[in-house]
């Protein structure tokens, strides 16, 4: 199971295949080597003539190595797949930018960075070098059985051929169904799952009946379409099993007739015998590693989904100084969302320091894309942002997070401590200025109230937190930022009103010096606005001075 | 092994392929055992100069090669064949026993940890009974076989024999007992690592805004580091175990040889190379067996939840049909009171009750809101008035009927739900908005898509009803989301609606939507639980509950 992008990427690990195949040889070499010392024992033995002592010396101290060495390898690839999972998912992870944002929320992204990788660790510690192993191991057997018996060897030669062949037809045929069938066993694990967890809704909706007997009908048509395949497919268990028994049988009787014809010693005989089954061993060790090889195959769709995209942005500026007075420039901005016709169309605008601008708009209009913009989560396609004078292109990713913060309509928690997700866009902020912030964010009753205070660990995403919650804490670590600029998605669309008119009030009073740029569909969100802005279809549809009133918001503008 | 042998009689159906799975791997391992015997026996006479009918032999042994292959051929597949039915059978059964006793009637429990824990335990049978049992029994068959191939040849080699297969036998049994306390340790760390790349993933456009990707690989980095140490510490085990395997299989090797300079006289030159291989063949299979004593504690573990959770109390007890039938459906006709909770006790398995003689009246045409803070027991009310669970005492009735009498089928068709947090199941927006009536035509769905604001186009939907809504509903925001769980309660048509707070995550919008539906509900009695003023603004009563038990004002 060897495919284009799982070798191109085996370029990252390369050391901990070859070390572990490295170690796959050397103890096929002691098992050859055990092979063959005791083949002249037990020659020595049968026809009763000289010492076996020397031998029997030699076998112990090979078993004893073998042994250790053995018991080293599973921790040693273990130790090694650790590394490689680091080594791809920092890999991985950078390349994640590049994956559009709608599609990166489907899962496949997560799914691929999470069990991909832990199927690619599999895949380079365990399968690969074991492959490795197979197209020499065998190879060196034969050539020494060869030596002691011709007939032997071609024999053997032809066994082997066929035992590590006959295989990879098998997974040329996987490579073509299997991954679907994998798709269709998982999907179907997964809608299991999901019956049991969803049990009081279907209870309530009367659908139990139904959904078993779905699932049954699912199950049962899986296993009739995969059993069809394996009618095919299993005749490899029976051709390749086939190979190795009567490969070795042959082998051993045909040097089993040199020995009578006077052609072969008779040591010769015995250690054909015993290096038969080390001919084989490879090849069967490969068949438990099967399964490893299988997970590196289900990885691969994801990762062409990573890897063979170009990167929204470059990063590549140089300019190290934050910005520090805020004006922000729009220049004829045009964005086109691949694959939609929705973006920014021309776009250009002024905000000056110190400024609040309300942007208002139906969806699909450009708000978000504006924003995305503004942090630089995507480049123009034509035109430039640039804040105090400078492109945001010509800024490090360093100096541009200290330029410009962003709160997303939906912003990510993370399972961290309370404290520490609040510190995101300053680690060393003080307790005082946490709090500080926390009041302003009317959030500091709502994180006393938690188990641990500050420092309760956050659940995945801080879904312990209503949505509402979980937008007054994104607001409150967007205003420990440094940054001049701050832009405000939407933020409090999951608040209630008194607390909006709390948290809005809080916010213009706090910070008079910030320029800040308001997405809002709600008079509430922006009474605060010095200006207003209407974008439509990806251009400025209208403008006015002041908050935008209830009528501009209803008729998005457009008079 | 108590719990492996009560679960026999959910397997007892496949018996018949678990005989056949058995006979292959029987079959198969003899042969190769045979195969590695009669060539060893040929080796030596050979060598020993005495006579031997090569011919015969090699045909001899190759009608065994051929038997061999065929028979691991057969047995994989009908271990393949075994395998897929059995996951179909203990799902089904599962299934069958969960969905009476779920939702479970505690407070405590994680349902979803339990699920998790179920489906693997499902797989870990599957492994047991399909992939391992059968080939345990066979490899105690052969180790018997090789037993007595060897006493045949010198009573002297059980002397290897024996103590090399305790060995064999104990090493993982001794190992079993301190990996199970790294196996804590293992899945937590996992458990960490897996959450913070999906906190990664999810928070990408936060960590890269902030300039804070770089630390957080870090800490992934760091992270997995200290997870890798116990599992190298795991490794290792595993690794030891085999070393010893492997020195063990040697020592028998060593052994049988010094077996035959011992005893010089015990076995004659030609059976040498056979006294060897039968030492080393023959406890091959102990393999196997150690392999199962291993997770041995696993499969108890397993089987016994899965006993436990066959054996769980339904959560209702189903109605009585002829009952129904006498008094149900001319009440139903005559009887339009709506929904009645009367002096309704219920708790949850431990300790006080939530709701301590509660009552509530719903009339046709009312929307009745029912307040109060988190755990004061309004989603038990709303479970109670769906079913879900039976009061402790009092009654619960629609349109004069106490719901314990009415077949399941006939109460659904009175009672929808807009649940909290509107769960949707994987398929597209019409199937979910079909799953309480799957046979519902183009015009109903319509309907009801309409009336929740579905089809409006700045719903968003590209692809209208059609459009997928993902694991869990995640393709779609939670306004969206409200609307689809709206439309599905709606397709009902129901006597009695349940709206456990419909606008928790409801954009303003679709708040309206909601709050235009309700205003338009003249003939059915609407139950509103909500926590938001503005929310229950639109309702006719107000009820609020108070955590001390169920009391309301």
């Amino acid at each position: 199971m060897v495919h284009r992008r799982l070798l191109q990427l085996a370029g990252a690990v390369p050391g901990a295949i070859l070390a572990l195949a490295g170690l796959g040889a050397v103890l096929s070499a002691l098992h050859i080597g055990f092979a063959i010392t005791a083949g002249g024992v037990i020659a020595t033995l049968v026809r009763g003539e000289g010492d076996p002592l020397p031998g029997l010396a030699a076998l112990a101290a090979i078993a004893l190595v073998r042994g250790t060495l053995t018991g080293v390898r599973e921790p040693v690839a273990t130790r090694f797949g650790a590394g490689v999972r680091i080594r791809l998912r920092r890999r991985l992870l950078a390349r994640l930018g590049a994956v559009p944002v709608a599609e990166r929320d489907s899962g496949q992204a997560a799914a691929t960075v999470i069990d991909g990788v832990d199927g690619l660790d599999a895949y380079y510690t365990r399968y690969l070098p074991q492959l490795v192993v197979v197209l020499v191991v065998p190879a060196v057997v034969v050539g020494l059985v060869w030596t002691r018996s011709t007939a032997a060897g071609v024999a053997l030669a032809i066994a082997t051929a066929v035992a590590v062949l006959a295989p990879r037809a098998w997974d040329l045929r996987l490579l073509r169904n299997g991954r679907r069938r994998w798709e269709r066993f998982t999907r179907l694990s997964s809608d299991y799952v999901e019956a049991l967890q969803q049990i009081p809704l279907l209870r309530a909706f009367g659908a139990t009946d139904r959904t078993a007997a779905r699932l049954a009908a699912d199950a049962d048509q899986l296993r009739g379409s995969t059993m069809a395949q394996l009618r095919l497919s299993l005749v490899e268990t029976f051709v390749s099993g086939m190979a190795v028994h009567v490969g070795t049988i042959l082998a051993v009787v045909a040097a089993l007739s040199a020995v009578v014809s006077g052609d072969t010693r008779a040591a010769g005989a015995v250690t054909v015998l015993l290096l038969a089954r080390e001919c084989f061993r490879p090849v069967q060790d490969l068949g438990t590693t099967w399964h490893a090889g299988y997970l590196g195959l289900t990885a691969v769709d994801g990762l062409d989904q990573l890897l063979s995209r170009r990167p929204a942005v470059v990063e590549d500026g140089t300019r190290a100084a934050p910005a520090t007075t805020g004006s922000v420039v729009v220049d004829a901005v045009t964005y086109h969302h691949p694959g939609t016709s929705t973006g920014l169309h021309g776009l250009t605008l002024r905000v000056e320091p110190g400024e609040t601008l309300a942007i208002i708009g139906p969806s699909g209009s450009g708000k978000s894309t504006l924003a995305r913009l503004l942090e630089r989560e995507i480049d123009p396609d034509a035109g430039g942002v640039r804040i105090d004078d400078v492109d945001l292109r010509d800024l490090t990713r360093r100096a541009r997070s200290r330029s410009v913060v962003v709160v997303p309509q939906d912003p990510t928690l993370f399972a961290w401590t309370v404290r520490d997700n609040l510190r995101l866009y300053r680690p060393d902020a003080t307790d005082a200025e946490i709090e500080r912030v926390c009041e302003i964010a009317d959030v500091r009753h709502v994180i006393r109230a938690l188990p641990d205070g500050y420092d309760t660990v956050l659940a995945e995403n801080g879904e312990q937190l209503s949505g509402g919650q979980r937008q007054r804490l994104a607001i409150a670590r967007a205003l420990l930022s440094p940054a001049p600029v701050l832009v405000l998605d939407e933020v409090t669309s999951a608040l209630d009103p008194a607390t909006e008119r709390r948290v809005v009030d809080a916010l213009a009073l706090a910070a008079p010096a910030r320029t800040t740029l308001l997405i809002a569909h709600r008079e509430s969100a922006c009474v605060h606005a010095d200006r207003w802005i209407a974008l439509r279809g990806g251009r400025l549809a209208a403008a006015g001075d002041g908050p935008p009133s209830a009528r501009v918001l209803l008729s998005g503008g457009t008079p | 092994m108590r719990a492996v042998l009560r679960l026999l009689p959910v397997i007892a159906s496949r018996r018949g392929l678990f005989v056949e799975t058995v006979a292959w791997s029987v079959v198969n391992q003899a042969a190769v055992l045979t195969i590695a015997l009669g060539l060893a026996f040929a080796v030596g006479r050979v060598v020993a100069s005495e006579p031997l009918d090569l011919r015969v032999t090699t045909a001899a042994l190759c009608a065994l090669g051929v038997l061999a292959a065929a028979a691991a051929w057969r047995e994989s597949w009908v271990s393949h064949d075994l395998a897929y039915r059995l996951i179909g059978v203990l799902r089904g059964r599962v299934f069958d026993s969960l969905r009476r006793a779920l939702p479970a009637r505690t407070r405590h429990r994680r349902t979803g940890d339990l699920i998790t824990t179920v489906v693997g335990d499902i797989e870990t049978l599957e492994w047991l009974y399909a992939h391992t049992a059968a080939q345990t029994l066979s490899a105690v068959l052969v180790l018997a076989v090789g037993g007595m191939v060897s006493v045949s040849l010198s009573p002297l080699l059980l002397l290897v024999w024996v103590p090399l297969l305790a060995i064999g036998v104990a090493t993982p049994l001794v190992t079993a007992r301190r990996a199970r306390r790294d196996s804590a340790a293992l899945a937590a760390g996992a458990a960490t690592i897996r959450s913070e790349l999906l906190d990664t993933v999810r928070g990408l456009r936060e960590l890269t805004g902030a300039d804070a990707l770089d630390a957080q690989l870090d800490r992934i980095t760091a992270d997995t580091r200290a997870h890798a140490r116990t599992q190298v510490r795991e490794a290792a085990r595993l690794g030891g175990e085999r070393a010893v395997a492997d020195v063990a299989l040697a020592g028998a090797a060593l052994g049988a040889i010094g077996i035959v300079l011992l005893g010089r006289d015990a076995i004659g030159p030609a059976d040498i190379p056979l006294a060897i291989t039968v030492a080393v063949a023959g406890l091959g299979p102990a393999a196997q067996i150690a392999d199962l004593l291993r997770n041995a504690g696993t499969l108890r573990a397993a089987a016994e939840r899965i006993a436990d959770v066959l054996a769980a109390a339904p959560a209702v007890r189903p109605a009585a049909v002829g009952e129904a039938l006498a008094g149900g459906e001319a009440a139903a006709v005559a009887d339009k009171s709506g929904l009645v909770l009367d002096d309704v006790t219920f708790a949850y398995d431990s300790g006080r009750p939530v709701l301590d003689r509660f009552s509530l009246h719903v009339r046709p045409g009312q929307v009745v809101a029912l307040t109060g803070p988190s755990g004061a027991g309004k989603t038990t009310a709303a479970r109670l008035a769906l079913r879900l669970w039976d009061p402790d005492q009092g009654s619960i009735r629609i349109d004069g009927t106490d719901l314990r009498e009415l077949p399941d089928a006939e109460l659904r068709a009175l009672v929808a739900v807009v649940p909290q947090a509107s769960p949707l199941l994987r398929g597209t927006i019409r199937t979910n908005i079909t799953l309480g009536d799957p046979d519902a035509t183009a015009t109903m769905i319509d309907h009801a898509a309409r009336a929740a604001g579905l089809l409006d186009p700045a719903s968003g939907l590209p692809l209208g009803l059609e459009t997928p809504v993902g694991e869990h509903g995640t393709g779609l925001s939670g306004g969206q989301r409200a609307r689809v769980a709206i439309a599905r309660a709606l397709l009902r048509e129901p006597r009695v609606l349940v709206l456990d707070e419909p606008t928790a995550s409801l954009d303003p919008d679709a708040d309206t939507a909601v709050m235009d539906f309700l205003a338009r509900a003249t003939d059915r009695a609407t139950l509103l639980i909500a926590h938001r003023p503005d929310t229950v603004a639109a309702a006719h009563a107000r009820i609020a509950l108070h955590t001390t038990a169920g009391r309301h004002t």
